[in-house]
């Protein structure tokens, strides 16, 4: 081998040894405090980006008349049941009576703002709870 | 699964990285403890300033913890860290002015070999060119192959050859002033 040679090994050997640093400690922490923010800003935007197409979702639903075309659904199946085998089904529209398309879409907003809020926090909470892991 | 920080210090570094690469950032910290010194090393090696380098370096770190789950475990996740700071480091320079004609930059003032005490390293880089530091400290540093160093810097293959070759000989003459006669080592007794 020649000295050249050794002398490369030599000077990766001295590359390999990293000088004294008495602030590690310090910089390691910048490091994961800088971390945290960033994840934490993710969470944050991840859970708006969530509520606001949630949102979007519910609303896109609702205009398209998703609750009062259930009722015609359930009233169509009722139907076609009841004159195939003679046995009359009990329709939501029976139940609520014959204000029930009104009332329905009302109950249908009512239950889609709070499943989707409760999906909503249910997201968020596990957003938390694996950003702290 | 969680492991204290205790157990942390225990793990090997490819384990760390494993658990880093599922979003353990604990597990990243430990890495950050054992490694930051030589990363930061060498970009101050590479001529940073040590609030430059430290900046560098931070980056560095938080990139190396986003793409955690590429690193293969080819080579040491030290050797990885230091390669994606010396590259950051490239690039962050090259938006400097001077840094565009890094080739023609100019020598440092000479110091004379001092006889009488061996100069450590980071004294002896002192006395290499800017240019000459770079591919020196990239080469042997950060372990990239001259063709990379050359394709990082824009630099023909031919003078990154030529500037490391010459930085060696530089240090050579820093880190081994006294003449090869009275460098060998005596034996008792032969």
């Amino acid at each position: 081998m020649s000295d050249r040679d050794a002398f490369d090994g030599e000077i990766e050997r001295l590359f390999a040894r990293p000088p004294e640093m008495n602030d590690g400690e310090l910089f390691a922490k910048r490091i994961e405090r800088r971390l945290a923010g960033s994840s934490r800003l993710r969470a944050v935007v991840l859970t708006c980006a969530g509520l606001l197409g949630g949102v979007f979702a519910v609303r896109a639903a609702l205009e398209a008349g998703l609750g009062r075309g259930l009722i015609r659904i359930s009233d169509g199946y009722s139907n076609l049941a009841s004159s195939a085998s003679g046995i009359r089904l009990t329709t939501v529209t029976d139940w609520l009576g014959s204000g029930a398309p009104l009332a329905l879409s009302g109950i249908s907003v009512a239950v889609f703002w709070l499943a989707s809020g409760l999906m909503i926090v249910a997201a968020a909470v596990a957003g938390w709870q694996a950003d702290q892991a | 699964m969680t492991v204290s920080p205790s157990g942390l210090s225990r793990l090997h570094d490819t384990e760390l990285v494993a658990f880093a690469a599922a979003g353990g950032r604990a597990a990243f910290g430990e890495l950050v403890r054992r490694h930051s010194a030589s990363v930061r090393g060498l970009l101050r090696r590479m001529g940073a300033e040590p609030a430059l380098a430290d900046d560098v370096a931070q980056d560095a770190f938080i990139q190396a913890f986003e793409r955690c789950a590429d690193f293969r475990g080819e080579g040491t996740f030290s050797a990885w860290v230091r390669r994606i700071a010396a590259r950051l480091y490239i690039k962050r320079r090259q938006k400097d002015a001077r840094w565009t004609d890094l080739d023609a930059a100019e020598e440092p003032d000479t110091l004379m070999p001092d006889h009488g005490r061996a100069l450590d390293l980071d004294d002896a880089l002192k006395s290499l060119s800017e240019v000459e530091r770079v591919c020196v400290s990239l080469c042997h540093g950060a372990g990239m192959t001259h063709s990379e160093i050359a394709a990082a810097l824009n630099l023909p293959l031919g003078t990154v050859k030529s500037h490391v070759k010459r930085g060696l000989d530089k240090l050579r003459t820093r880190l081994e002033p006294r003449p090869q006669s009275e460098r060998r080592p005596t034996h008792v007794g032969s």
